[in-house]
């Protein structure tokens, strides 16, 4: 197994390793013995042709998909994850595509859903809860017109920041971002990028699925590729380039790899 | 670092600048949400006055408080079903059968006061809670089963009052809650006691935001509202007092919307049910319990439904085998509509059901007073309940604020 693959960050004992991952649908497979390291303060996207697996893999970290077959260590024990959770009680936070906000909601009440702050009374906090929330999107850089805006009233990438904030107020170790940059415009994707530099600084591990190659090149350290279920390529930052990817992707690097 | 974290601006990139109407328009689905069925209430109320100025003449007005009580109390009970996003048809028979037996109870029975109340308040519960298990234990749609429910249960109140089509209240303690009138200086301690939590509450949450430091001003955040408060309650007093006074009924259904405006703002389950009105999923993932809050809507509504029962019950002071009334519950789902809620959930608060139940009982009122034949009234109640709908509609649409 190839694990030694992060070689920027040797020395650093990964947070989370996943390994000899299998999971099937019905007869189909659809991971076949997957390997993985997550390192805190380091950026992975997965990538690969839709149904190559990547999205199942990021489904097995977050507790949605349970894999037949697995050996999970978290910061060097041993766990199982049978639900979505228990990678929440581990500090695993999953953004998802649809992003799980509520439109009528404002933004303070998004970002507090299902672990409000309340006085002895059982009565909400409001205003601790707001400060909470605008120190959050301070120091993750997020600037809105109001904390109190209804999420309704913001553009695509104020959501997703949203979401992010939502995730980073759980103070966790490692992120989970699925298709973050779908449906955004160009600017709100670069901003969306700072952002998961933001988590990456923050020592977070950042596990981020996405079709949009040169936008994720831009910000990830390590690119592991997935082919009909199997994990084909693990590509570290100097070595990335959207050629040596394309043709992990799509497999045509084979016959190259045997000339050599 | 740092020079990441500054150039994060995320800024509103499809903004335009917002014109005239467009800032009518957000502040309509904002924070003057309550504005249009104000302006209907005002306009209502200034032509009946035109037509007939015994309308608002302090024995009309408290005849219509007390009127409203019923319809304003149900619709209580269904602005929490609706809230997220189910609805409830099944209220007018629950709150009849509920009714019906603490009838059975107290005046068959010879049982007292108490116990025929707390099992009519009990019995509906219990109905809210059967209904509630099914929809959200077998994700059935509400709709449907309370449609069900409706049935059944008005199948119920023929069998408990097969022997006697009728059980007369008249005289009974159970008719208390529409016979009696408080006394001024009682009404006034109410009222008293009603600022002084307001007060209390306000001052606890300006004192908060003061400790973390968010802007705020004593005057916009306690004294504004205890001071409007205040001056409504005596204007409201002062009226009632020309007559008979304030009338038992219409302090609860007073109280009852304060206690719901709490928990609805005030409370992680208040929060909860705005949150599943506008997405179930997302509370799910927030490791909310999505079906124990919905069924503890449920469940309460059924309560308020019971409770709705009994008031009409003591204003008509007895219930019958046509106790179930449909309109009653058409008027409060009208009512919950003006009020802002919205059959898909999420929308509205909890005191526009107020409003909306004034709007609907004033028009029946009003047209009764001047004699107006009950084919009017129904036509000119379905056109107001049809274009408060549309005219939300356009608001929500022509604000920026949607997607």
């Amino acid at each position: 197994m190839n694990t030694n693959t992060a070689e920027v960050i040797e020395n650093v004992a990964p947070i989370m390793s996943l390994r000899h991952v299998h999971q099937y649908f019905g007869g189909v497979q659809a991971l076949i013995d997957v390997d993985m390291d997550i390192y805190p303060g380091e950026v992975i996207a997965l990538v690969g042709d839709n149904g190559a697996g990547k999205s199942t893999f990021l489904k097995v970290i977050s507790g949605v998909n349970i894999p037949q077959q697995s050996e999970i260590e978290f910061e060097g024990k041993t766990i199982t994850i049978s639900n979505t959770l228990d990678p929440v009680n581990l500090g695993i936070q999953t953004v998802y595509q649809d992003l799980a906000l509520c439109d009528n909601l404002d933004v303070v009440q998004n970002l507090f859903l299902g672990r409000e702050i309340v006085n002895k009374f059982g009565r909400l906090n409001e205003s601790e809860m707001e400060r909470i929330a605008r120190e959050c999107l301070d120091e993750m850089g997020i600037e809105l017109t109001s904390v109190r805006a209804k999420v309704s009233d913001l553009s695509g990438g104020q959501r997703q920041a949203v979401a992010i904030a939502r995730a980073m107020l759980g103070s966790p170790k490692i992120v989970l971002l699925d298709e973050p940059l779908a449906n955004l415009g160009l600017v709100q994707r670069e901003q969306v990028g700072k952002l998961i530099l933001n988590l990456r600084s923050k020592n977070v591990g950042v596990v981020v699925v996405s079709h949009d190659l040169a936008e994720v090149f831009a910000v990830c350290d390590r690119v592991v590729v997935f082919r009909l279920g199997e994990k084909v390529a693990e590509i570290s930052r100097p070595e990335i380039t959207k050629e040596r990817v394309v043709a992990e992707i799509t497999g045509s690097n084979t016959f190259m790899e045997e000339d050599e | 670092m740092d020079e990441q974290k500054k150039s994060v601006v995320l800024s509103r990139t499809t903004e335009i600048k917002p014109n005239k109407k467009l800032r009518v328009m957000e502040a309509l689905n904002g924070p003057l949400r309550m504005l249009p069925v104000i302006f209907a209430l005002v306009v209502i109320w200034v032509i009946f006055t035109i037509l007939n100025p015994a309308f608002v003449s302090p024995r009309n007005l408290t005849t219509l408080s007390v009127q409203i009580v019923n319809m304003g109390i149900m619709a209580i009970g269904l602005f929490l079903v609706l809230l997220h996003g189910e609805l409830d048809l099944s209220c007018a028979a629950s709150s009849a059968v509920s009714a019906t037996i603490a009838a059975i109870f107290c005046i068959n029975k010879g049982l007292p006061f108490i116990v025929g109340f707390a099992a009519c308040i009990a019995f509906g519960a219990l109905i809210g809670a059967v209904q509630g298990w099914i929809v959200t234990q077998f994700g059935a749609p509400a709709f449907i089963i309370t449609m069900g429910g409706q049935m059944a249960l008005e199948g119920l109140l023929l069998l408990l009052l097969s022997e006697s089509t009728q059980i007369s209240l008249v005289n009974h303690s159970l008719t208390v809650f529409t016979t009696i009138y408080l006394p001024t200086w009682l009404s006034y301690i109410v009222l008293a006691v009603g600022v002084a939590f307001l007060f209390f509450l306000s001052y606890q949450s300006y004192s908060q935001a003061k400790k973390n430091n968010l802007p705020v001003k004593f005057a916009n955040k306690v004294l504004f509202p205890t001071v409007g408060v205040l001056t409504g309650g005596i204007i409201v007093l002062e009226i009632m007092r020309k007559y008979k006074g304030l009338n038992l009924a219409v302090l609860l259904l007073i109280a009852l919307l304060a206690v719901f405006a709490y928990i609805l703002t005030q409370t992680r389950f208040g929060v909860h049910l705005y949150a599943l009105g506008g997405n179930p999923e997302a509370v799910r993932r927030a490791g909310i319990s999505v079906k124990n809050t919905k069924w503890a809507a449920f469940i309460i509504s059924g309560a308020v439904f019971a409770f709705a029962g009994m008031i009409a019950a003591s204003r008509l002071q007895s219930v019958s085998v046509s106790s179930v009334d449909d309109s009653i519950m058409m008027n409060s789902i009208a009512a919950c509509v003006l009020g802002g809620a919205s059959l898909s959930g999420g929308k509205g608060n909890i005191w526009g059901v107020l409003l909306g139940a004034l709007v609907m009982g004033s028009l029946t009122n009003g047209m009764y007073l001047i004699g107006a034949e009950t084919f009017t009234r129904l036509i000119i109640q379905g056109l107001i309940l049809v274009v408060a709908v549309v005219l939300d509609a356009f608001i929500v649409n022509s604000s920026a604020t949607k997607r």
